[in-house]
């Protein structure tokens, strides 16, 4: 979460950032007012600042990537690595799509290039789900009744997380938040999701039993 | 937010998304699907993985790897060399003269000419600092585009050459001559026939 809202140097005050670097208030700025530094000293300018500017947010598009993809995914470090170097070649180009971009939602870019990368990598790999997704699908763990409802919540969310197809998944959390899978007047999960009504109650009710047999057994 | 254009690419469409839409409902999909139906299969995984990251739970005391931080920053260190060093390529190129170029690309006047179905001696000329500017378009953009140069860089070499005439060949009804002419001049005495003067003059 940013809450930085510290008022930042002019792009262009090497004094001022230095001054910022040297009384470790870096972390308490807005991501792109660092990023609009960068590039308005540019590469060639003030070694000094600039490196130490764009280590500062190599770390703070590490802890996005860190905290967005999923530690059970078998090329994560792989996807982590190119995400982290493409943005960072980024912020030095104050022209390309992602350095203006990293400029205006810093936060929102990384996510976007993090889901981006994950999404293009399941393509890839829709015919072959990972070891990880045929694990959790076969052992789901019974819920304890002594659990709290925030521990409720993460069992419910770690079984729809075990589900290998991502529209199934979104398909439920549709109908958690009370769209109904079907309907002639108004919008409905099969429409959002352009699948049959047919589909879309199969796989409500698929997941619903997956809940059952974990939830229920427990309970 | 700048508005959307019906033919905006798939990037834009995609962020723009995750922009308005942080926590996509069935709405927000059956909205974007109809004004975007190019990227209907992109727009409904995204807001599949977007509601995924919307369920975690952050956790702000949560330790991040060590070694992840360091390879970030190390790559902070190498965008920054490869940067500089690109920027640096940029600079030498500006400055380099047109027989630099030449000895980049491994050619020379009389392969160069051959290549672009000139004569020599409009290269010659030219590359000895003895055309005045503005070198003909026709010209300045073959060589652009044989050396992989911007315009400024091209205007640059000229100047350079412009700057540092050589002496042309003496003939033998003359001495050796430094006095700079024309492109047309140049052209139109080069011995080409009319067809190819008036296609290197741009009067075809």
């Amino acid at each position: 979460m940013e809450t930085e809202d510290e008022q930042s140097p002019d792009p262009a005050d090497c004094a001022g950032w230095r001054r910022i670097i040297s009384q470790n208030r870096l972390p308490s700025l807005r991501a792109e007012a660092i990023v609009a530094a960068i590039q308005t000293i540019g590469p060639d300018g003030d070694q000094h600042i600039v490196g130490l500017l764009l280590q500062h947010v190599a770390d703070r598009i590490t802890r996005i990537l860190h905290f967005r993809v999923d530690r059970q995914r078998a090329n994560r470090d792989e996807i982590i690595d190119r995400i982290q170097f493409t943005l960072l070649q980024a912020v030095l180009q104050p022209q390309s799509a992602d350095g203006k971009n990293l400029r205006v939602a810093f936060r929102i870019r990384v996510e976007f290039r993090a889901l981006d990368a994950i999404r293009k990598e399941d393509k890839y790999r829709k015919k072959e789900p990972s070891y990880h997704e045929h694990e959790a699908l076969s052992e789901p763990i019974p819920i304890s009744p002594h659990w709290t409802h925030e521990e409720q919540s993460a069992h419910v969310e770690s079984i729809l997380r075990s589900i290998p197809d991502p529209r199934k998944q979104l398909a439920f959390r549709f109908f958690m938040d009370g769209m109904p899978m079907k309907s002639k007047k108004g919008h409905s999960i099969s429409q959002a999701l352009k699948i049959s009504d047919k589909t879309a109650e199969k796989w409500i009710a698929e997941v619903q039993a997956m809940l059952k047999l974990t939830i229920g057994e427990g309970s | 937010m700048k508005e959307l254009r019906k033919d905006a690419d798939r990037d834009d469409v995609l962020f723009s998304f995750h922009r308005t839409c942080e926590r996509p409902t069935a709405h927000d999909v059956i909205v974007w699907t109809e004004r975007f139906p190019a990227f209907t299969d992109d727009i409904i995984a995204h807001a599949a993985l977007m509601r995924q990251m919307s369920a975690q739970v952050e956790q702000p005391s949560e330790d991040i790897d060590h070694v992840l931080l360091a390879r970030g920053r190390s790559h902070a260190l190498n965008a920054l060399h490869l940067a500089r060093a690109e920027n640096s390529v940029v600079e030498t190129k500006s400055e380099q003269s047109f027989e630099a170029m030449m000895n980049a690309a491994g050619t020379d006047i009389p392969r160069l000419a051959s290549s672009l179905k000139i004569k020599r001696t409009v290269l010659a000329q030219m590359i000895g600092g003895r055309m005045l500017p503005p070198v003909g378009e026709r010209l300045a953009g073959a060589l652009t585009e044989s050396f992989k140069m911007t315009r400024e860089q091209f205007d640059s070499a000229l100047a350079r050459a412009l700057g540092a005439p050589k002496l042309g060949m003496a003939k033998a009804d003359a001495g050796a001559s430094i006095t700079p002419r024309s492109y047309e001049n140049i052209i139109r005495s080069s011995g080409m026939s009319n067809e190819e003067c008036a296609y290197w003059l741009g009067e075809d």
